[in-house]
């Protein structure tokens, strides 16, 4: 009978498990979702206007370390610290630019080197004290001095900044810096402190801002409490009495403490959360998303693997990836769709492009889908199917490593069905991944994307609110990483185009927007024709949120879901 | 006894520092570090870095960095977290509180579960009860911890409600967001993570409770004292339980260091501010400074309460002697 | 008094091992145990034989469905079929967990009975080096190792393989044996019939191996019996250190991993694998108690 009394006790667990999980509860759609990743509107909003008061309580998975700007080093401290500190210039939830303490955007002269910003008037800190120019040339100083964490490109290249009144701020570029609208996203206040000891700030754990809200205590490791900033400019605002920033590190905790209500917005999900975010529908919860225009991407090495970091990697190419033919086919071999529709749950676009969307979007044609055309052009390229239907050249096998963050499962799955997709052509797809801080580590740790010890790689990349420095970085042929720059740049394809280069840097001298997005665009079609990085789908930022919390966006910019937090109010 | 101690204390001391050199060596050869939170953006400027690193100090050889972190570390300075520029040891003693209030609830909670249903498994060894209470333990064991958290949070967060409508028992956190401190408040967050914690490390306690019960109560001095006519509760307290608690009074000094290094699953499922999370992150990101300070200390705490397991061995059995 | 010597004396060595067999026997769940084992290791090793699909498969337009006549245990993430998956999962699952279990508690094991048993110096290295190992986290240590064996290159230990893995999740666990072991050898070795062993003459190495490691089985058994789930689940944890078993290959920890966020909507992609590693942590438990009662010199008396 002991048998019996095990299979039982089995029998219970098994029976607790399962009703646990809710039974069979329905899979998650696998085609149904129309590719809508905009921002969800609020279900017709009652006619009734805002209603003060209430507590929003947010959950994020990470903790910030500090929320000066100055010192952040993580998005999560970005996106918090723009719920108390304010810049002249932030990107809004469109992914333009806004004017936020500057009454417009800034002019700049005819040569592109003077930008004049006119600064709002009658605005105050939280402390109480006046916002004026004094605090733009400190948040200057800030920047650039030794102790800052911040990057100081265009900062570096202001001559001086001038104060002839103050709500005036003049700053003369010793070159013309074209992507200066992104400077000053935000302001430290003259009183935060001595810059020789920036470290030991109060403000760092107590920011003052002239954002609409304030902080009220820091509980480590727990919760941010913020309430209203009492000298917010906007009469009546903010709607909300306090906001509750709880860290969560657990997403799959924080997705059943949004079905309950005990918390009203979740940030920082990924879209691997579509189908739980999903199942939560009828429980009141629905989802903001932004197109950040990075790309989920593969970067093929086009120089050799085994040489390290090659000075001319023209002269060591790689033995498979170096021919284009190959390229093209591996592109024509993956069912972007596909990917998009099932792994996604339809909710992203397909990658075409490296601009694909804001001011200098320039969105390509998908590339087209075509094993047989793949085949053919493998055999074109000396490639012929060996016995294990994996091809073969002078006794060599068309055998790629793909190497991405290890454990991030989306990616697990997407190198799974692409070894899938490429054997289909006769390719085959070996993964080895590591874990993210490795496969990002720079030159002196031996990085092996700085060293260019790799196949393929998959991750996330893009090029933000302004391409400037990104397609310089990611694909000018100075900034391919060796021995003799130290490993600087990001140009890990070691991709080499005059043309490509010869643009990029023409339009780091130009300020008109409109000739820079002509010239962003050649690159980007070149880069399309010279396949060193094929484009995935384009990633999300998403934030899962009850549906009685209006108004609630998600901005692509650094300041994401506290974009516009003045005006957040719960519908009772 | 007192020069056996203070061998070793000086052994402890040697120790630790070879602790220190290994742990430094080892966070040193991992790759990327906490520069690589900046490897993707094209902003920053070879420059940037530069000033990066020498801010961080990581442009000093290491046996430079390990000399300059030990000679600080020896006058009372453990360095400020990278990422929070605040003292190691504010970063730690800001969770040390909450972590010593879970783990040791957890390890009351275990104790008193498990001994007792341990002895009892054994004395009605393969009974239904004892099946039962086997498939339980070992279900604990072989099923990942956050599958048990979540189920937990499921079923008694977000299925179960309580008197006033919301949640039956708040499924993270040490305290209601908003609502002013208070003890009932605290206890009802603590009843989760506590129970899924004492419910895994019950199953360890009570097997090897169970096993050992088993070798012990066969044995001849068991026999001689029930010959002997005593009480089948002195017999089983006064002898057998005492011999059969060496192998759990190694098991509680092989997780008394647990008190302070927390436990990061159950942290992380159920959002306790504690030092598991803390060492974490700052593995995530090679923060030094944090990193170094939690490992030393935890590392002293093995030290210690291995010795603390000595010492209590020649208690309960009075012919071990330590030399 | 000193059991196992009279033992010894009085029977001959075969119809001892009879003995062993014929306890084992009687003991029901240990039978019971044994005969589950033997269904999961030939079901395992004859995979191919008993799958029906390839359970590499992919078919993206058929995932997540639920247990059908079809799939038996419903299809994954990908639409593979779970069980193919299961079946071959348990290859590298229960290679892993038997073999880094084995050599966690043979150091385990070793170093306990050694540095309780002698004591002073030999004691004192030893377990210095045991708190070294428990201090040293093991994070860092498997990521070093990544990074090295990478490099290194060599064709028995690349990262992603059986071999690695299991030698690295044994070397990582044997501490909480030895100190385990060391316990109950410093309170065994004290004891009458260790003292009368060494009357008649015993060495070192016999009382040692002969009378106190059988005393000191009841806590080795209990470590290994949770130490095989351990090390099954700790493979999949290593794959987020880059050193799991490599992709699209399938474990029962890899199976498990990422699952969380389907527990709700597609439980059956966690329940079978983990149901898997119960049920094997289960039969070997009772396995042990069996052999433990077969091996206890008490027991056989009865």
């Amino acid at each position: 009978m002991k048998h019996l009394k095990l299979l039982i006790s089995l029998i219970v667990l098994a029976s607790v498990l399962l009703a646990a999980c809710g039974g069979g509860a329905a899979p998650a759609p696998a085609t149904e979702a129309p590719a809508a990743p905009a921002t969800e509107a609020p279900a017709a909003e009652a006619p009734a206007g805002p209603v003060s008061g209430g507590i929003v309580v947010i959950g994020s998975p990470q903790e910030p370390g500090t929320l000066n700007p100055a010192l952040a080093s993580a998005s999560i401290e970005d996106a918090i610290s723009s719920f108390i500190i304010e810049g002249l210039v932030m990107v809004d939830d469109q992914g333009k630019y806004a004017p936020v303490l500057a009454e417009s955007l800034p002019e700049v002269s005819e040569d592109g080197l003077v930008v004049t910003y006119k600064l709002k008037k009658d605005v105050k800190f939280s402390n109480g004290e006046p916002f004026t120019c004094a605090d733009v040339k400190f948040t200057l100083d800030a920047i650039l001095s030794d102790l800052s964490q911040a990057s100081t490109s265009g900062y570096a290249d202001i001559d001086s900044l001038e104060c002839p009144d103050d709500y005036t701020a003049v700053a003369t570029f010793s070159q013309v810096y074209a992507p200066y609208l992104r400077l000053f996203s935000y302001i430290i206040p003259k009183s935060a402190g001595d810059l020789a000891s920036m470290d030991t700030w109060e403000f760092n754990r107590m920011p003052i801002g002239t954002g609409p809200w304030m902080l009220k205590e820091w509980k480590a490791g727990d919760s941010l409490t913020l309430v209203k900033n009492p000298y917010y400019r906007e009469p009546g605002k903010p709607y909300l009495d306090s906001l509750i920033i709880r860290i969560l590190p657990s997403r799959e905790t924080g997705m059943q403490l949004l079905g309950t209500g005990e918390i009203q917005v979740l940030w920082d999900l990924v879209e691997a959360d579509f189908p739980a975010l999903e199942a939560m529908k009828d429980k009141g919860v629905t989802y903001g998303a932004a197109v950040t225009g990075e790309n989920e991407l593969l970067v093929f090495n086009l120089a050799d693997p085994t040489v390290d970091a090659p000075e001319d990697p023209a002269a060591a190419p790689h033995p498979i990836l170096s021919d284009l033919r190959v390229r093209q086919a591996l592109q024509m071999a993956i069912d972007k769709q596909l990917i998009v529709d099932t792994l996604l749950s339809g909710n992203v676009r397909v990658g075409t492009s490296v601009l694909p969307t804001g001011e200098f979007a320039c969105p390509q044609e998908p590339s087209k889908y075509d094993p047989e055309a793949a085949k053919k052009l493998l055999d074109e390229a000396g490639w012929v199917p060996g016995k294990d239907g994996i091809r073969e050249k002078d006794g060599k096998r068309l055998s790629l490593k793909i190497t991405s963050t290890a454990g991030n499962q989306i990616r697990e799955q997407t190198e799974q069905v692409l070894a899938d997709m490429f054997k289909q052509i006769g390719v085959e797809l070996v993964i080895e991944n590591v874990p993210s801080d490795v496969l990002f580590a720079g030159w002196d740790s031996n990085g092996l994307r700085k060293h260019g010890n790799f196949d393929i790689l998959l991750y996330t990349t893009g090029p933000g609110i302004d391409p400037d420095s990104h397609l310089f970085g990611n694909y000018h042929s100075a900034r391919i990483p060796t021995a003799a720059n130290k490993g600087a740049g990001n140009n890990y394809s070691r991709y080499i185009n005059a043309d490509v280069d010869g643009w990029i840097d023409d339009a780091s001298y130009i300020t008109d927007v409109n000739a820079r997005r002509e010239l962003y665009c050649k690159v980007a079609e070149q880069i399309n024709k010279d396949i060193p990085r094929v484009y995935l789908y384009e990633r999300l930022l998403i934030s899962g949120y009850r549906e009685n919390l209006q108004n609630f966006k998600v901005s692509p910019g650094p300041s994401d879901f506290a974009w516009g937090s003045q005006d957040w109010w719960l519908k009772p | 006894m007192t020069s056996y101690l203070l061998r070793r204390l000086a052994q402890a001391l040697l120790t630790l520092l070879v602790i220190s050199m290994i742990i430094f060596g080892l966070i040193s050869a991992v790759p990327g570090g906490i520069m690589s939170a900046y490897s993707e953006n094209t902003d920053m400027t070879p420059e940037d870095f530069a000033r990066l690193q020498a801010k961080f100090g990581l442009d000093q050889p290491v046996p430079v960095r390990y000399l300059k972190w030990l000679g600080n570390m020896l006058q009372g300075d453990w360095g400020n977290s990278f990422v929070s520029k605040r003292p190691a040891l504010q970063e730690i003693a800001d969770r040390l509180p909450n972590t010593i209030l879970l783990m040791g609830s957890m390890l009351i909670v275990t104790l008193l579960i498990a001994i007792p249903l341990g002895v009892f498994s054994a004395l009605k060894q393969y009974s239904l009860f004892d099946h039962i209470l086997t498939t339980l333990a070992l279900a604990g064991q072989s099923l990942p911890t956050f599958w048990f958290g979540l189920i937990l949070i499921i079923i008694f967060s977000a299925t179960l409600k309580g008197a006033d409508g919301g949640p039956l028992l708040p499924g993270s956190g040490m305290t209601t967001p908003g609502m002013p401190f208070n003890l009932l408040d605290l206890i009802r967050h603590m009843i989760l993570p506590v129970a899924m914690l004492a419910l895994i490390s019950a199953a360890g306690y009570m097997r090897y409770m169970r096993s050992s019960m088993l070798e012990v109560l066969p044995k001849d001095y068991v026999r001689t004292a029930r010959g002997k006519g005593l009480s089948e509760r002195t017999v089983l307290f006064r002898h057998a339980l005492r011999n059969a608690l060496i192998p759990i009074v190694t098991l509680l000094g092989l997780e008394l260091p647990y008190l302070f290094g927390g436990a990061l699953f159950t942290e992380t499922i159920f959002a306790w501010p504690g030092i598991g999370r803390l060492f974490f992150d700052a593995a995530m990101k090679t923060d030094y400074p944090v990193l170094m300070a939690v490992l030393m200390i935890f590392s002293a705490l093995i030290i210690f309460s291995n010795l603390l397991v000595d010492v209590v061995y020649t208690i309960i059995d009075p012919r071990i002697t330590l030399s | 008094m000193a059991e196992i010597p009279s033992l010894e004396i009085t029977t001959p060595r075969r119809s001892m091992g009879q003995l062993v067999i014929r306890q084992f026997l009687k003991h029901r769940m240990a039978v019971i145990g044994a005969l589950i084992l033997l269904v999961i290791v030939i079901l395992v090793a004859g995979a191919d034989l008993f799958e029906r699909y390839d359970p590499l498969q992919i078919n993206l337009r058929n995932r997540f469905q639920p247990p059908s006549a079809e799939h038996w245990f419903g299809t994954d993430d990908l639409g593979r079929d779970m069980w193919a998956r299961t079946l071959h999962g348990g290859k590298v699952s229960l290679l892993v967990g038997f073999l880094s279990m084995a050599v966690a508690i043979f150091i385990g094991t070793l170093i306990g009975l050694i540095s309780g048993f002698f004591g002073g110096w030999i004691d004192a290295v030893l377990s210095r080096i045991t708190e070294i190992f428990q201090s040293v986290p093991r994070l860092f240590i498997l990521i070093v190792l990544t990074t090295f064996l990478r490099q290194l290159d060599l064709p028995w230990m690349k990262p992603g393989t059986f071999w690695p893995i299991a030698l690295v999740i044994g070397v990582l666990a044997w501490m909480s044996v030895a100190r385990l072991v060391r316990g109950s050898t410093m309170s065994i070795k004290e004891q009458e019939f260790v003292t009368a062993a060494r009357m008649i003459g015993a060495n070192n190495f016999r009382i040692l191996f002969r009378h106190i490691l059988p005393n000191v089985a009841s806590p080795i058994i209990v470590a290994a019996t949770l130490g095989l789930a351990g090390a099954i689940i700790t493979e999949s944890g290593l794959s987020y250190l880059g050193f799991g078993i490599q992709l699209p290959t399938p474990t029962w920890g890899n199976m498990l991993s990422n699952t969380q966020n389907q527990m709700l909507t597609v439980p059956w992609t966690a329940i079978f694998p983990g149901m898997m590693i119960f049920i094997v942590v289960i039969a070997i438990n009772y396995l042990g108690d069996g052999l433990r009662d077969a091996l206890d010199p008490y027991h056989i008396e009865k």
